[in-house]
């Protein structure tokens, strides 16, 4: 055998002691995200900049009306609160079609997400687009009511705000603002959840509602604890309070955060998934990807018929076995002649 | 279904280090041949040349009639599966298969179930995400196999592509590839080895090489029934009968008188261009005629040559003409005793004295005009060097044959040389050499018998010596 090269060596490296089998994927979902990473992010990051077009519209309108919202809460709060409707629908209301927008993207990236997570082949072009047609306008409207719950949070939010500052410094309205956080963070958890089955499951919006609030409250501290977490670079810029922090927030939105950020999200919903509907109804989702999951292999053998389909079928022995019988034969009579 | 013939192929290194030595054969598109023989033989340097990745010194290669110089590298619908894994190591399994179809244009829904339905087949369905470095070395060659699977190559070349696979994966790698025939029957597979294992599990039609020629080429059982040498038993592992009947050739006598020739009861008219091929002509000479070149058909300028069947062992028989017996592989319904007409071609004759062949592949020129330059005639002129023999040369001398001892070939310049600008190729005739090489200056190119050290196609560059003291004599 050839001795291979030093660059040959590096690159290729050498081959498994053993074949590939499903016991060498990740035991959990924790290993699979670092599997992911380590060995999809070219595709993570190819799907993240495909997801972040959709959410382009969402983030230019955050970043420019943050100066909208700088103005505001640098005024005198009694004049700020005259201001508040307005600064309100122009910011949260205005971006509510951006959102349904964001989020008919996010289908076609969740779905890529959902293949690569499952150890399925991708192509992300492909993946992207047939998850955006089976499920786009289910996740638009879904994006749509997320917009709407957000821009309801958000006024409650920030006029208790001003409400606290003009009016009533009492410890009910600051425990009203954590009212308002705790509701935006279920909301947000449940939309997540409504999202992951979205992509995976053929459901009506109805069920897709109900099993989502059923799903995301039989896992409500673990789910909470995975969202948060994957919002935490942006919570931690955003709070800092500078405009610039919060710029540099947009712009790792757009350039990294948010392929990676669904990741996590989707593969805790895949716990509960797997934990509630997939074992019993859902056999062969459960456990995708993992190396305790069953891999689903279609056991007919259409595609052996497909190959063969082209040529002629033959035997084991091949073209030496056809008799030959078209010799010109010479008599004896004649070879004497 | 792509043939494959194979005209005197020649490959020299820069080293002057020969890779195959004349190897002639043919291979019947659609069949699965497998290349047999020990480390150095030629076998990978074959297949090379075979996939257009090595260059050939000289000789002619056909694909479908068409010679290889006119069909692009990529034209020749060749997939290569090496010893060494070649799989895009930053790729998945799947991205593997799938990058050369849609380089193909074809779309992508086609390309996922196509994909998927290959890798089905060899058992990789679970690694389509993952990347080549997660796979054992039987797997990273299923893969290529895929590869050439999806492709629907029309030859698939496989150059020892069990060598880094452990013996238990060895034999399901065998019944896999065999399984892969029979999905491709119109593609031609070259499969080289020197497992004989392998070989017999796997071949229609086997050829034993030897220092870059076959030695041999028949179907399997014909192969182990008669080997033509001790050396194609020696590389079966002596599982093959001793050598008895030839099963590649058919040896006759005849009479060689001018330029006709007298052969199992008819007289051949040999043409010019067939006469200036011969090295030698004897009276008495052995004529060979391959059997593979028989055919059934008569041909315009085909002579006939009456067989007799001895036996008919169903897959083969054995034939007699002129009392000589040779097997010839066929199946067929002819009984013991039927006599059947097959034809050949004047220029399939190899005519041979004793051991020594006397026909060469291209027409001789070995004879160079002399021009002498003052009136003594001891200045010459030949292939436009002015050479100086001492003496005067002998009154009508014109020509002069290229040969030892007045022209040789060699690496060493002497004090009147040529340099050997380009050769056509060189044939090894009864361990000597002979170089139809080009000189600067000359219409044609020239014959030239030479050791076999002296290699026309390195990267030496070789002088055509001229010594004066030989033309004398």
């Amino acid at each position: 055998m050839r001795k291979k090269g030093l660059v040959e060596r590096i690159v290729m490296r050498e081959p498994a002691s053993e074949d590939f089998s499903q016991s060498k994927l990740p035991e959990n979902r924790r290993k699979l995200f670092s599997y992911m990473l380590k060995n999809k992010f070219s595709k993570i990051y190819i799907n993240h900049l495909l997801t972040s077009l959709f959410f382009l519209p969402l983030i230019i309108w955050g970043v420019l009306t943050l100066s909208l919202s700088d103005w505001i809460f640098s005024l005198d709060p009694r004049e700020g609160i005259t201001h508040f409707v307005e600064y309100w629908f122009t910011v949260y209301v205005t971006a509510i079609p951006m959102w349904a927008l964001a989020f008919f993207g996010l289908s076609g990236g969740l779905n890529v997400i959902r293949k690569l997570a499952w150890s399925d082949p991708v192509i992300i072009k492909t993946d992207f687009l047939a998850g955006i047609k089976s499920s786009g306008r289910q996740m638009a409207l879904v994006g749509l009511l997320w917009g709407v719950a957000y821009a309801i949070m958000r006024y409650a939010f920030d006029w208790l705000g001003f409400y606290y500052q003009v009016f009533d410094s009492s410890y009910s309205v600051i425990f009203g603002s954590f009212i308002c956080i705790f509701l935006t963070v279920i909301l947000f958890g449940l939309t997540v959840y409504m999202a992951c089955m979205s992509c995976q499951y053929n459901v009506t919006f109805l069920q897709l509602a109900v099993g989502a609030f059923k799903l995301y409250f039989s896992d409500f501290f673990l789910a909470n604890g995975v969202i948060l977490a994957s919002l935490a670079p942006l919570f931690v810029l955003t709070l800092l309070g500078y405009a610039v922090t919060t710029l540099i927030a947009y712009l790792l939105l757009v350039f990294i955060l948010i392929g990676i950020m669904i990741i996590p999200m989707f593969l805790v919903c895949q716990h509960s998934f797997d934990r509630v509907i997939n074992i019993k109804d859902y056999p062969d989702y459960y456990g995708r990807g993992l190396s305790y999951g069953r891999y689903v292999t279609e056991a007919d053998d259409s595609s052996e018929r497909k190959f063969t389909e082209n040529g002629e079928a033959v035997s084991d022995a091949a073209s030496n076995s056809q008799v030959e019988n078209d010799f010109e034969r010479v008599s004896d009579d004649e070879n004497r002649s | 279904m792509t043939r494959i013939e194979a005209k005197y192929l020649t490959k020299v290194y820069k080293n002057g280090a020969y890779g195959l030595k004349n190897c002639s054969f043919s291979v019947n598109g659609g069949e699965f041949l497998v290349i047999l023989g020990a480390s150095g033989s030629g076998k990978s340097t074959l297949l090379k040349v075979l996939a257009g990745t090595e260059g050939l010194s000289s000789g002619e290669l056909y694909f479908d009639g068409i010679l290889s110089e006119n069909i692009p590298v990529s034209k020749r619908g060749i997939s290569m599966v090496f010893q060494e894994y070649v799989l895009y190591p930053h790729m998945t399994v799947f991205d593997n298969l799938a990058t050369p179809l849609r380089q193909a244009g074809e779309n992508e829904k086609n390309i996922y179930d196509r994909v998927m339905d290959a890798l089905r087949i060899f058992g990789l369905e679970i690694t389509a995400d993952v990347k080549p470095k997660n796979l054992s070395g039987g797997e990273q060659q299923r893969v290529a196999l895929a590869k050439a699977l999806l492709k629907k190559s029309k030859i698939v070349l496989l150059d020892e592509p069990m060598s880094n696979v452990d013996e238990k994966s060895r034999a399901e790698y065998c019944t896999i590839l065999k399984k892969m025939k029979q999905m491709l029957p119109d593609s031609t597979f070259i499969y080289v080895t020197h497992n004989v294992r392998e070989a017999l599990f796997l071949a229609d039609r086997i050829a034993v090489m030897r220092d870059g020629a076959v030695l041999q080429l028949a179907p399997t059982e014909l192969l182990l029934k008669y080997p033509l040498h001790t050396e194609v038993n020696e590389i079966l592992g002596g599982i093959g009968n001793s050598p008895s009947l030839s099963m590649t050739e058919i040896r006759l006598e005849g009479r060689l008188v001018d330029n006709r020739l007298e052969l199992s009861g008819q007289t051949i008219e040999l043409d010019e261009e067939y006469m200036s091929r011969l090295l030698r002509h004897p009276n008495r000479v052995d004529v060979i005629i391959e059997v593979d070149r028989l055919s059934k058909v008569p041909l315009s300028d085909s002579f006939p040559l009456v067989l007799e069947v001895t036996q008919n062992n169903g897959d083969h028989l054995l034939m007699k003409t002129d009392g000589r017996e040779f097997v010839y592989g066929k199946k067929t319904n002819l009984h013991q005793g039927e006599k059947i007409r097959l034809y050949y071609k004047i220029r399939d004759l190899i005519i041979c004295e004793g051991e020594d062949r006397l026909t060469c592949h291209y027409p001789l020129h070995n004879r160079v005009k002399i021009r002498r330059l003052d009136s003594r005639g001891d200045r010459v002129e030949i292939l436009g060097k002015r050479v100086k023999l001492g003496r005067e040369l002998r009154e009508g001398v014109n020509y002069l044959d290229v040969s030892e001892p007045s022209f040789s070939l060699s690496y060493v310049r002497s004090r009147y040389s040529l340099p050997v600008a380009g050769c056509l190729d060189e044939e090894f005739i009864n361990g000597k050499k002979l170089s139809h090489i080009a000189i600067k200056g000359t219409d044609t190119y020239l014959s030239v018998m030479s050791s076999e050290d002296v290699s026309c196609f390195g990267k030496k560059r070789v002088w055509l010596n001229i010594y004066p003291g030989g033309i004398l004599n």
